[in-house]
């Protein structure tokens, strides 16, 4: 029986108004609320779930949308172990968007981190809503790109949680001492700065300073 | 103008009617308007006259009601006086409804207080809502801080924030942006950003709710997008920036359209110059000034920062520069993703109506600095709640130790992992008590009278002078350590 805890730090990123709080809402509430407030800044959320008996503990930064935040994105990714990235499956643009977001994940986070391609608010199709992004167009992306790929309505809840347990079952669940170890290793590997370090600038790869 | 308080068992589906009434004839043209005069005055017995209310709606105007709105939209108890649903994710009904029994006897009290200053100051309580102030003076500023009487804020703020001389020294400029948005200067850009953050502007809020009791567009909605729209025009640099679609609403909710509109270009202008920049510069310089703060009025909370930092947990968009001491003013610590929200939308969602409310009167007449009074009288009063979960942390760290065995150089070395993983999880528990703690602070006193008007505590001896300053420095700072760090 393995008690310990695994967190995964998870970053939502896309387009403005693509349902971003909306899946997390339903995630850690199961609730949903028509018009949501726009986020300011970032919400961060957890929630404990339990995967094949391992308990999961996933610690949530919820973005905002807006173009001129996006600067402070890499402040959520940068030690993320998992990203959600959003589209509106009716707002083709926010697929665009979402393009852009698996490229600057690749390029500036940490190499092993786990990306789902979500494409929200299918409900609207039943709606008479129109699609405007074909699910083959998706798919396609996340196999390219190696991607985890979803289909969700945060307003029905449909596939919300499939996407949470997908990223979950794809990191390793592990034993405490492995945990430390994978600690370690996580930290060599990232791309924090270490103040007390005599030299930090090889260890540093996020050379952006925009 | 108020209803008097015996009306207040008026039938449920009355109010309502005259509330869409109101609504719909607001228009452009209605000047000193405020959605106050839509309410009855609250006296706080919404309980007790229910089941009289419910015996007047026959089933046919019920049907009615249900129409108009959803059913919870047609019961004027779950709503405030300015619309606002009382209800919320950190506050039930009953707490809402046994706060309310008390801070509505607080706010009529002081309302007499101001009358009786006014009429000392022999200014005339004009139709219940003043047009002049007495000068600026510490008996006034006491009277500010214990809260202005909200029939009388969107005449209170327009005065003290000197937005007159602001609207007449740009006469007929707001017409003008108005005129130029029918003609299409504002950027598609803007135009879009604008249009979906509409109703996503206080949907609890039954003046911004799209199926209410209107066949189109709710009024508050057109204003709200005039004005957001006008502004993208008038300051091209800023555009649009989310956030001031709540500063925009709450402005909506007290004073007219063109005033809101000089209100906004003195909030974003004054108060928080740079703020809603398209780099958010001026929002991240206020981080460095409230981190500075921090370390100088909370050092408990300091230190945690501190150590927080010392294990990698700042956040960052900036490559390394050489070390200095102050690398976290252009590293702002993980704790200013949450907090930046609260300078942007000056509290606005992120702290109960009413208190948000008080915060208005005192920033409109104090200025910016009030706002990091607040923001460190939050953290002051969430510290006892994070310190405690700081101190389980290190109770299990030294249970562990003691429990821990052996002492060779490998279990040490887990001891330390060990160590760096209690400071994250502390980390992410303070990032929820900040974020949560707030959003229960229903009673403005809490913070107000336990913190903020209290002499001897030391976070109030900040001055307006001394924020500016702290602006200026940390401006200087960061645009320094950019310099530096930039590769060759």
């Amino acid at each position: 029986m393995n008690t310990s805890v695994t967190s995964i730090k998870l970053v939502l990123l896309g387009e403005a108004a693509v349902g971003k709080s909306s899946i997390v809402l339903r995630f850690v509430s199961n609730d949903f609320a028509e018009n949501k407030e726009p986020t300011i800044g970032a919400a961060f959320l957890t929630q404990r779930v339990t995967i094949n008996e391992h308990t999961v503990k996933f610690e949530i930064w919820d973005t905002a949308g807006q173009e001129r935040f996006a600067s402070l994105a890499p402040m959520y990714y940068r030690n993320a172990q998992a990203a959600l990235v959003v589209y509106d499956v009716t707002k083709p643009q926010s697929f665009i968007k979402a393009r852009h977001w698996v490229k600057e994940l690749h390029e500036q986070a940490s190499k092993d981190i786990i990306i789902a391609l979500v494409g929200n608010k299918i409900d609207m199709l039943q709606e008479g809503g129109e699609r405007k992004v074909a699910r083959e167009e998706g798919e396609k992306l996340a196999e390219e790109k190696g991607l985890l790929f979803f289909e969700t309505s945060a307003k029905t809840g449909e596939n919300v949680n499939d996407v949470f347990l997908g990223i979950g079952e794809k990191v390793p669940l592990k034993k405490e001492e492995e945990q430390n170890n994978a600690n370690n290793e996580r930290e060599s590997n990232s791309k924090r700065v270490d103040l007390n370090a005599a030299n930090n600038g090889s260890s540093t790869n996020n050379a952006c300073s925009c | 103008m108020i209803m008097s308080s015996n009306m207040s068992a008026r039938a449920t589906l009355v109010t309502n009617e005259r509330v869409i009434n109101a609504a719909s004839s607001f228009n452009e043209d209605d000047a000193n308007y405020s959605v106050l005069d839509l309410y009855d005055d609250d006296d706080g017995d919404d309980n007790s006259s229910l089941p009289e209310q419910k015996e007047i709606l026959t089933t046919r105007e019920l049907e009615k009601a249900k129409a108009f709105t959803s059913l919870i939209m047609a019961d004027p108890a779950n709503f405030d006086r300015y619309g606002f649903s009382k209800k919320g994710y950190f506050v039930s009904q009953e707490e809402y409804d046994k706060w309310w029994g008390e801070y509505s006897r607080y706010s009529e009290r002081r309302k007499k207080k101001w009358e009786n200053l006014l009429f000392k100051n022999r200014i005339e309580v004009h139709n219940d809502n003043p047009l002049a102030y007495p000068a600026r003076n510490e008996e006034l500023t006491k009277f500010v801080r214990k809260g202005i009487p909200a029939e009388w804020r969107g005449n209170a703020w327009w005065h003290f924030a000197g937005g007159q001389q602001q609207l007449d020294a740009n006469i007929g400029v707001y017409d003008r942006l108005k005129s130029d948005c029918r003609k299409g200067a504002v950027s598609g850009k803007d135009m879009e950003a604008i249009e979906r953050d509409l109703y996503r502007t206080f949907p609890d809020n039954i003046h911004f709710h799209k199926e209410s009791f209107q066949s189109g567009e709710p009024a508050m909605i057109q204003s709200l997008r005039r004005v957001l729209m006008a502004f993208s025009v008038y300051d091209r640099a800023i555009g649009y920036c989310q956030s001031m679609n709540f500063l925009v609403g709450l402005l909506l909710l007290f004073m007219e359209e063109e005033k809101t509109f000089w209100m906004l270009v003195i909030i974003t202008g004054k108060y928080l110059p740079g703020v809603y920049k398209s780099d958010l510069e001026g929002a991240n310089i206020d981080q460095g000034v409230l981190v500075l703060c921090i370390k100088e009025y909370l050092p408990e909370i300091w230190s945690h920062i501190e150590s927080s930092y010392m294990n990698g947990n700042g956040s960052t968009n900036q490559v390394s520069g050489p070390r200095s001491g102050e690398q976290y003013l252009s590293r702002l610590p993980t704790l200013t993703l949450c907090t930046a929200s609260w300078f942007m939308s000056c509290f606005v969602g992120v702290v109960p109506i009413e208190t948000t409310l008080r915060i208005w009167d005192c920033l409109f007449y104090e200025e910016s600095h009030f706002l990091f009074k607040v923001a460190l009288g939050i953290l002051k009063l969430s510290e006892s709640e994070f310190l405690e979960s700081k101190s389980q942390k290190l109770f299990r760290q030294y249970s562990s130790y003691t429990f821990g065995g052996n002492s060779d150089p490998v279990s040490t070395f887990k001891k330390l992992k060990n160590k760096i993983k209690t400071q994250e999880e502390a980390d992410m528990e303070i990032l929820q008590v900040i974020q949560n703690f707030p959003k229960r602070l229903l009673n403005p006193n809490d913070i107000f009278e336990k913190v903020l008007m209290k002499k001897k505590v030391a976070l109030n001896s900040i001055t307006q002078e001394k924020i500016d300053q702290g602006r200026e420095y940390v401006a200087m700072t960061r645009s320094r350590q950019r310099a530096t760090s930039r590769p060759k």
